[in-house]
């Protein structure tokens, strides 16, 4: 006569049973999803990485665009100071010449 | 091939590793998975559930314990999961303990077959409490917290467990009450 529990516990041990055989198929299947799925991140996370690196890129290139572009227009102020005065220059030396041509018809008409 | 090669083999996500280890404990693990699930789809379901839990978190095995003892938790928190979708743990007969005696003998040896078929015939409620108790070995504390049930409620149903059991191996003349 022996304990029911002892002998369940004996006996469970010794349990097996065979899966259908289609059971290794359907868990075939979703070990192929699962790698698919891991496969469809790793490219979803190297696109969002490119993503992110042609951003900062077109970030850093709008930004030495616009401050080259900055340092153009000051430079081209700057020379166009220059111009200016020098034109004024010229203006002014325009004007003495003037000036003295009609200080000599002015004499000129008084002798 | 050895257990520690296939689990190496396994963590590096070799397909033919994942299937010898396949077929060198799913007959064990759907065995286990069987005892708490009378209806052979669901117990296949759960199983096919518990494989691509052990296959797919297999990196997470410390090799310090037992490889099958931890495939088995697996097995059994799946199929415990599966009934907790299913039954309201709370809603099962209690009873005093004391009422009932717990001893169970019988003269007949039972044979491995003879436990599913016993098993199938119980409640789901009566063959949960019955196997995390008696073959698992959780106390009945742990069952409680497991299954969401009062210590008094898992204690009733092991009773009732048994007393059903006897009473299933009597029909069959195989048994007598000690």
């Amino acid at each position: 006569m022996k304990d029911m529990e002892s002998q369940f516990l004996e006996h469970s041990k010794t349990i097996r049973i065979t899966p259908h055989a289609r059971t290794w198929e359907r868990l075939e299947a979703k070990l192929h999803a699962q790698r698919g799925h891991r496969r469809l991140f790793t490219a979803r996370l190297i696109g969002i990485a490119a993503a992110i690196l042609c951003l900062v890129a077109v970030s850093a290139g709008l930004f030495f665009y616009t401050r080259w572009q900055d340092a153009e227009n000051s430079m081209q102020y700057s020379l166009s100071l220059e111009e200016l005065q020098v034109t004024t220059a010229k203006a002014e030396s325009i004007y003495d010449v003037e000036r003295i041509r009609r200080y000599y018809i002015e004499v000129s008409r008084h002798n | 091939m050895t257990a520690e090669k296939l689990i190496k083999d396994c963590k590096a996500g070799d397909p033919t590793a994942q299937k010898a280890l396949y077929e060198q404990w799913g007959p064990l693990l759907l065995g286990v998975v069987r005892r708490y699930l009378s209806r052979t789809e669901d117990a296949e379901d759960v199983f096919v559930e518990g494989m691509f839990k052990i296959l797919t978190k297999i990196q997470t095995f410390r090799e310090e314990g037992s490889f099958e003892g931890w495939m088995k938790r697996i097995m059994v928190n799946e199929a415990l999961m599966f009934l907790r979708k299913q039954h309201n743990f709370h809603l099962v007969r209690e009873i005093e303990p004391s009422d009932l005696h717990e001893t169970a003998t019988i003269e007949y040896t039972l044979q491995a077959e003879d436990i599913l078929k016993i098993l199938d015939q119980l409640p789901d409620g009566y063959r949960t409490v019955f196997n995390l108790y008696v073959i698992e070995g959780y106390k009945h504390r742990e069952i409680a917290e497991i299954l969401g049930i009062s210590i008094n409620t898992s204690k009733s149903q092991l009773i009732l467990a048994k007393k059903r059991m006897q009473e299933l191996l009597k029909k069959n003349r195989l048994t007598k009450t000690g």
